[in-house]
């Protein structure tokens, strides 16, 4: 229980949900492609590279968090696995609606 | 902002931090928090404000509340200079100091690349070296030369000594090879010089002084600014009172960088223009007092700082202190004097002869050392083979290569993951440390491309320039550079069991900021002590207390009942606060910020000595001196 809202409280914590297309990336990229796309993004919002943005910092940050969690083999794990999770569920909910659309469309053309 | 979570199995982000035995934070595997015995005694009241850590809020973090979408590309700083030269103009360049323990050089972004600036006497690097006189001060090479007349007046080496307690068993040991009388001042070390006592940083405004006319001759302006390196593994309080040196000799600090890390500025900026190339080096700099060790990731113009570690009181004048002791014994026997007893001048001859026969190994299997009337008139010859050399410093070579280990661990590496070993510092080219490194690193090649007494301030002036944006517009070979540092020790605050409980590991890439959350240890404790440590040991008496603030008003509620976010934020430039408040449960938050304990300096004692390197300034100026 505690492990689904620590992924919860730090995805919303980031504000980010898709952690690779925050980098840029996509779900079956290699650590050293993840690494090398944090490093473009790091060069851009250095706070030295950023002096006049007060908020260069905490975006700098978030990056680093980001880092942390895809570089980590068992964070990576089971955010994939959240990932992997929230798309089935999408994908369900639009089965779904697809279905009930279909039902109602039968039921209107029986009537 | 919530965002609805489907149901997910597994431990989720759970070993998003390094692995930490649980038991170091005062709970068990369970994840039960330890009750410490029942405090007795003095003990009490030292626990009495203690804290605890909850393992339920491991993972809760203090951020501000959804901070803005990343803009795609805000431009700012790649969008044509539309900027005031007119008020950077007022500033000046901002120049990278190698503030060093036996030499010190200055360099400044110039023409597109780091351009190294001679002294008046038309030498690339000055003695760190101070001569304190009755009528006036000098410094670096004419501070050297007074000392074979005055050696008792003649200081350097305050790197060794700046931001440290007498106490220090590194000072303790040194005291009798300095041909200097060293002094308790409150503490700390003070050089004394007939009544008067000198303070390190005070020593070392004089050589910052020193560097920042030779660049002023240079660039005919002012400076106001500059970049100042120290040994990677320096403290923070070395860090500070270097900081209150350069603020004795009116000098701004931009920043504080690491320099191994600017060694690799230096190496890199050649090897990054339009190279896409991925490249892992280790830096190895053995100065004349320190031995750094830093393992970086060159990506593109990224300069990733992955691990560093080093040995604060290992470098060439420890090489140099072997050879006198070893040399002592002959010398009493060839000229039948002891002359560790106030012979000032002959130990600063015979020092001078050790270090000149040092070199001479670098290049030969044997080397001689003569000193023409070393006492009483009488000469000293001998000399030494390159085995007789490791055999004396044996002791100091075991320690060279343990930082390099320590480095390799820290950042999950092995030694065949590092592309290139670059040598860096003077001592560098002592043999035997070329030997150790090569066997270390078989078959890759040690670069000894860079320059290694000036590769240091060429870093410090890139990054100078970097942090001055006149420049970074203006060079497009900058735009695409940055240095991204790491802290090099870890931080956190005392538990009440004593232990120390780590909130930003050491190596870990700043800026940063994390919250832990920690419980009060009492039933009905109103008021907790945070003390900030740093330091790897764990138990925070064996580490450095950096501050400590009261927090009060607690609600009065059961032991473990009252939440207390303690969050530390480092900025790029290193600096550390610490931020805890108390949220009761009627609302009420707390707040109070720390900074890291100031140096060794009082305020009041920095102004006053400000003022007379000012009026020594202004009067070397005008009577042409030093």
């Amino acid at each position: 229980m505690a492990s689904k809202e620590k992924t919860a409280s730090l995805l919303s914590e980031l504000g980010v949900e898709d952690l690779y297309g925050f980098l840029g990336l996509k779900p079956d990229s290699t650590e050293k492609e993840i690494t090398r796309a944090y490093r473009k993004k790091a060069l851009k919002y250095h706070p030295d590279k950023n002096p006049d943005d007060p908020n260069a910092a905490e975006m700098f940050q978030k990056l680093s968090k980001v880092l942390t969690v895809l570089t980590d083999p068992m964070a990576r794990a089971s955010y994939d696995r959240w990932l992997k999770a929230k798309q089935v569920a999408q994908r369900r909910h639009q089965e779904l609606n697809a279905k009930r659309r279909k039902l109602k469309e039968q039921l209107e053309q029986r009537e | 902002m919530a965002v609805p979570f489907p149901e997910l199995d597994g431990d989720a982000l759970e070993s998003n931090r390094r692995p930490e035995s649980p038991e170091d934070h005062g709970f068990n595997e369970e994840g039960i928090p330890i009750l410490p015995d029942i405090p007795t005694g003095a003990h009490h009241e030292a626990s009495s404000g203690g804290l605890f850590f909850s393992p339920d809020d491991t993972e809760s973090r203090q951020l501000p509340p959804s901070p803005p979408p990343l803009p795609e590309n805000t431009g700012s700083s790649l969008d044509p200079p539309e900027y005031d030269l007119s008020s950077e103009e007022d500033v000046g360049p901002v120049v990278g100091i190698d503030l060093g323990t036996t030499f010190s050089c200055v360099a400044v972004w110039e023409g597109g690349r780091p351009c190294v600036i001679a002294n008046n006497m038309g030498n690339r690097t000055t003695p760190s070296w101070a001569s304190f006189h009755s009528d006036n001060v000098f410094v670096g090479e004419a501070a050297r030369a007074k000392a074979s007349r005055n050696p008792q007046c003649a200081v350097y080496d305050a790197k060794r000594v700046i931001g440290r307690k007498w106490s220090d068993t590194s000072v303790q040991e040194s005291l009798r090879l300095w041909p200097f009388s060293l002094a308790e001042h409150r503490g700390n070390c003070a050089f004394q010089i007939g009544s008067q006592l000198y303070t390190p940083e005070e020593v070392s405004a004089y050589v910052l002084a020193k560097m920042k006319h030779a660049a002023e001759d240079y660039l005919g302006r002012k400076i106001k600014k500059a970049v100042v390196t120290v040994p990677a593994y320096f403290n923070d309080a070395q860090r500070q009172a270097t900081l209150d040196a350069a603020t004795i000799a009116d000098l701004e600090v931009a920043r504080i960088i690491n320099e191994p890390t600017a060694a690799a500025l230096a190496y890199g900026l050649e090897k990054t223009e339009g190279d896409d190339s991925l490249q892992t080096l280790l830096v190895y700099d053995l100065g004349g007092g320190t031995l750094d060790v830093t393992i970086l990731v060159l990506d593109g113009g990224v300069f990733e700082v992955k691990s560093t570690s080093g040995d604060t009181n290992l470098g060439g004048q420890d090489f140099d202190n072997k050879l006198v002791e070893h040399f002592l014994p002959e010398v009493k026997a060839q000229c039948g004097v002891d002359i560790t007893d106030n012979k000032a001048k002959a130990m600063k001859k015979l020092r001078d002869a050790c270090q000149v026969l040092k070199h001479n190994l670098s290049h030969s299997e044997t080397a001689t050392i003569e000193v023409d009337a070393l006492i009483n008139g009488k000469d000293f010859d001998s000399s030494l083979s390159r085995e007789k050399f490791v055999e004396i410093t044996h002791s100091l070579l075991e320690r060279c290569l343990k930082p390099v280990k320590q480095a390799l661990q820290d950042a999950r590496m092995s030694a065949d993951e590092i592309d290139e070993a670059v040598l860096i510092g003077g001592s560098t080219r002592i043999v035997r440390v070329q030997q150790l490194l090569e066997e270390m690193f078989p078959g890759k090649k040690l670069s000894k491309k860079i320059n290694p007494d000036e590769a240091v301030a060429m870093g410090a002036a890139i990054q100078g320039a970097n942090l001055s944006r006149a420049y970074e517009t203006k060079d497009p070979r900058l735009v695409g550079i940055t240095l991204m540092d790491v802290t090099p020790l870890s931080l956190g605050i005392e538990l009440a069991s004593g232990k120390m409980s780590t909130i930003i590991p050491r190596n870990t890439t700043i800026p940063y900021s994390h919250t832990r959350v920690y419980k009060n240890n009492e039933d009905y404790q109103t008021k907790a002590i945070v003390e900030v440590f740093e330091g790897e040991e764990k138990y925070t008496k064996n580490n450095r207390l950096l501050g400590k603030f009261t927090l009060p008003g607690l609600p009065p509620k059961r032991r473990g009942q009252v939440q207390i976010p303690i969050s530390f934020t480092v900025d790029a430039n290193g600096v550390l606060e610490v931020v805890a408040c108390v949220s009761g449960e009627e609302g009420t938050t707390k707040r109070l910020v720390i900074q890291k304990d100031k140096g060794l300096l009082t305020e009041d004692d920095i102004q006053r000595k400000a003022k007379i390197l000012a009026k020594w300034e202004r009067k070397c100026r005008a009577e042409k001196l030093n």
